[in-house]
């Protein structure tokens, strides 16, 4: 990494972001452990990233796949009451949007949460899976489309 | 549905977190890490890969608890050479002669002051973990986009292995049955050049220059993770029974990634690898 980089200050910078990132992939509960174990890989390998935009990519792509291993160790040791793979919402987080994005897959929601919440280009998106503008475009749009149709059923099942 | 109400919901989602505490937290270890880096010395990954197959090389043969010279021939220019190294099984540890440590010295161009450690290399601490391996040698395994989701808990296992004159040395690290699929036996190796420069130049970055020699059939497949690669299959029989040998090869960052699968059905064979190579991220 080039000298001028201050990782101090991005870590101040880039921490609420990334927590939250988290969060919206794994839940409140782990979000915290999987952003902090980030910034430490983030930290040993500083010697080969060439610079900030590519720290964040580094940065973002681990968060991802850290979650998604807490996600997966979690699964492991789901008991047969529980199906799902974010916990239960706390109470007043109860709102059909917050249930639904609930049960996409966690690609679909750090997707649509780097999209809306965060306002990211594709082009930041697909560097954050390795990926092209397209793939992200086209898993933006799945993202949705699964996102309105658990919202759907949710409706009809109301009305049963 | 609109933007507003998804960032909304996601705002509520998250606003429990506490980012100040993953900060703290993170300078913590940080500061721990400074701390116990200033102890000890790293050497950059040559050194160390050179260090484990001067290591391997003797333990492979059975070097116990005597000098013994270990054969290298490091680059073509160099020529073979012989080493001292001396194996204590018993205390998993290998010492290096005098000539070892220079040759280690030459590798580290920060010139580290080596002196309180000269001469001892614990092997088994280097590489007690995917973890370890992935530190000491500077390379991308656990965060890599091709053994990250496959790698997990996998056992590992190292041998040395001379390749050919442009890769010189390499290091290979795999595991078997890993995925515990039915009749089948799955090895996952790696081969890390001691120059990260060669596979860029000897495969021309990312692509992997394959032998299909030998084979008997090759399978294009692009994967649902995105990857595309030839699925190579070759069948092996013998007096009491045949298997079918599926081989997938992916050069990554300077990394070689080698998937070979063995199973008593073709079809089931190429399937399997299929699945890896979907499974991949």
């Amino acid at each position: 990494m080039h000298d001028e980089f201050d990782f101090d200050a991005y870590l101040t910078e880039v921490t609420p972001k990334l927590t939250h990132y988290c969060a919206a992939i794994i839940g409140n509960a782990d979000a915290e452990d999987a952003a902090q174990e980030a910034f430490i890989r983030l930290w040993q390998n500083l010697y080969r990233i060439p610079n900030e935009a590519a720290a964040s990519v580094f940065l973002y792509r681990t968060a991802y796949r850290l979650s998604v291993d807490i996600l997966r160790a979690r699964k492991r040791r789901r008991t047969a009451d529980t199906e799902r793979e974010v916990p239960a919402p706390s109470p007043g987080l109860s709102e059909p949007m917050v249930c639904a994005l609930m049960r996409l897959p966690p690609t679909d929601r750090a997707v649509l949460y780097s999209r809306a919440a965060e306002e990211c280009g594709y082009g930041e998106i697909a560097a954050r899976f390795g990926k092209n503008e397209a793939w992200a475009r086209k898993r933006y749009s799945l993202a949705r489309k699964k996102l309105e149709e658990i919202l759907r059923k949710e409706k009809e099942h109301e009305r049963e | 549905m609109n933007e507003n109400e998804i960032r909304h919901a996601f705002e509520k989602m998250t606003e429990a977190v506490q980012p100040e505490r993953v900060e703290k937290r993170v300078r913590e270890r940080l500061a721990a890490k400074e701390r116990e880096e200033r102890k000890r010395v790293r050497f950059p990954r040559a050194a160390v890969v050179f260090a484990c197959i001067l290591a391997l090389t003797a333990v492979s043969a059975g070097a116990y608890g005597v000098y013994r010279n270990v054969m290298v021939h490091l680059t073509e220019e160099e020529g073979p050479y012989a080493y001292e190294v001396l194996v204590n099984l018993e205390e998993d540890r290998v010492t290096f002669s005098e000539d070892v440590m220079e040759k280690l010295k030459q590798y580290d161009s920060r010139q580290i002051d080596m002196e309180k450690y000269r001469g001892s290399y614990d092997i088994g601490k280097i590489f007690d973990t995917w973890q370890d391996v992935e530190e000491w040698l500077g390379c991308d395994l656990l965060n890599s986009e091709l053994f990250g989701k496959v790698l997990g808990d996998a056992p590992i296992c190292l041998t040395s292995s001379y390749r050919d004159e442009e890769l010189a040395f390499v290091l290979l690290m795999g595991t078997n049955d890993l995925l515990g699929m039915e009749y089948s036996c799955c090895n996952i190796s790696i081969d890390i050049p001691i120059s990260a420069e060669i596979p860029a130049i000897a495969y021309g970055g990312d692509s992997y220059d394959v032998d299909y020699s030998g084979t008997d059939e090759v399978i294009p497949y692009s994967a649902e993770s995105g990857f595309s690669a030839d699925i190579i299959l070759t069948e092996q029989t013998d007096r009491y029974k045949t298997l079918y040998n599926a081989k997938v090869y992916l050069c990554h960052k300077g990394i070689i990634y080698k998937y070979s699968l063995y199973n008593p059905d073709r079809d089931t064979a190429v399937t399997y690898m299929k699945q890896i190579l979907d499974s991949l991220h």
